[in-house]
């Protein structure tokens, strides 16, 4: 055997592993059933990426933000495919599958243009989405059991950017029997609490875990985050925490449209947080 | 005249340290976005220069809802809030929890920032360039210094194991 052919079998043993090692990860974190909340996920992915494309052809395909856009959506639904049939919901990847969509996704995916360089140069981990199995949203925003669907479905549309906001906060005041007003203040907030439930992901906080403080500092500010702001805390102390309006403040940081969280930072300190020259 | 040398070894065997693992990987990471963060917040790019001045109209806008017209790249802050980290044994990558390019939608200028995902904007400021001038504020990138962090935690934790 060559030296070459030496090489070339390791390059394939390593790529093999790697692989191994995501599809592992991949069936850790989602289960049939959870593969069985995600079905209209995926279908809402694949409504977007037609009306993206549908857009892309009456606009002449010169979009920047369209192509971008279609590049995450056709990345995210490739990978949602795959995490759903590791997790063996098979009859969901019958259904779902949608050979033009598919052959699209292969061939852009690989290309130099904008819809690839998206994908690669500001990606999205569909792992994310598993945060959506631990986190209990409508108890942490104090809402009935009757409204967790309702907030689920429209916390991962907003995440995913499937469909506009308004439309998210108008169904879920229909089901939480709220004003529109009202209902755009629980969406930001769940999509928001979501997003502080994925820094945990793999990684639930161990009491002595040290957390900073971050996020804008402005005239919207609210008393509470100014007073937080830069300030390191561990797990332990941010149970003694009260925002006032919301529990668990490590995943709601201030409450109700907060701009702010508590970032995980380990044995880091002020240097290394790049935080030494003005704070 | 014959000298004699004797060596001998102390410390673990090196066969036996745990050079790297997720942790010390979750850690850089960590460690990576809070600078990205903070650079961006005092309105310097990722190779050390100021951002470009919002335009006047956007300025102004962001003046009244916020107090200030700084080119800083955070409104909702769900941009710089949406950095995840993932961590595996000896690599760790930095992308964004949230996409989603529709319309900016909303009653204020903190709710038309927040309805639009984390990865599009970025995309936006790094790469495409923001508004219609199509303006480049690249901040999602790492510098020297960024570099020099990432190695010396990597070293601290190998003087630890050993």
């Amino acid at each position: 055997m060559s030296e070459a052919d030496r090489l070339a079998g390791r390059t394939l043993l390593a790529r093999l592993e790697r692989q191994a090692r995501k599809e592992a990860r991949l069936v850790e974190t989602l289960t049939a059933d959870f593969a069985r909340q995600l079905e209209p996920v995926l279908s809402g992915l694949n409504r977007r990426t037609r009306a993206l494309l549908a857009e892309l052809q009456t606009k002449s395909g010169r979009l920047v933000a369209t192509r971008a856009a279609l590049g995450r959506a056709l990345s995210l639904r490739a990978q949602l495919h795959a995490a759903v049939k590791e997790a063996g919901y098979a009859d969901l990847i019958r259904a779902a599958t949608d050979a033009p969509l598919d052959d699209l996704a292969a061939v852009v995916l690989r290309g130099r243009g904008i819809i690839a360089s998206a994908t690669r140069k500001t990606p999205i981990d569909i792992d994310v989405l598993a945060a959506l199995k631990d986190i209990r949203l409508a108890d942490l925003l104090q809402l009935g059991d009757g409204t967790a669907d309702a907030l689920w479905k429209s916390t991962v549309d907003g995440v995913l950017g499937l469909r506009r906001v308004e439309a998210l906060s108008d169904e879920l005041a229909e089901v939480v029997e709220v004003t529109r007003r009202q209902a755009r203040t629980l969406h930001d907030t769940a999509v928001s609490t979501f997003s502080r439930q994925v820094d945990q992901l793999g990684h639930p906080a161990q009491p002595e875990d040290r957390f900073v403080y971050v996020g804008p500092l402005d005239t919207e500010t609210r008393p509470f985050c100014r007073d937080w702001l830069g300030q390191v805390q561990t797990r332990k102390q941010l149970d003694e925490i009260s925002n006032g309006q919301l529990p668990n403040t490590l995943l709601t940081a201030g409450g109700y449209n907060c701009r702010h969280k508590w970032q995980w930072i380990g044995s880091l300190d002020a240097k290394d947080l790049g935080l030494s020259r003005d704070g | 005249m014959a000298s004699r040398l004797t060596l001998r070894a102390t410390g673990k065997a090196l066969d036996t340290v745990e050079l790297v693992n997720a942790k010390v990987m979750r850690e850089i990471g960590a460690g990576l976005v809070s600078r990205i963060r903070a650079r961006t917040q005092r309105g310097i790019d990722s190779a050390g220069r100021p951002f470009r001045p919002l335009s006047p109209r956007y300025a102004s806008a962001k003046r009244e809802a916020l107090g200030h017209a700084r080119a800083d790249l955070t409104v909702s802050g769900r941009m710089l809030n949406d950095m995840i980290v993932s961590p595996r044994r000896n690599e760790v990558a930095i992308s964004f929890s949230s996409g989603g390019s529709m319309r900016a939608s909303g009653r204020t200028l903190i709710q038309r920032s927040r309805s639009v995902g984390a990865a599009d904007k970025a995309y936006w400021h790094n790469v495409s360039g923001a508004g219609k001038r199509r303006v480049v504020r690249a901040f999602f990138d790492f510098d020297n210094s960024d570099e020099e962090f990432a190695q010396s935690v990597l070293d601290s934790w190998i003087r630890e194991q050993l």
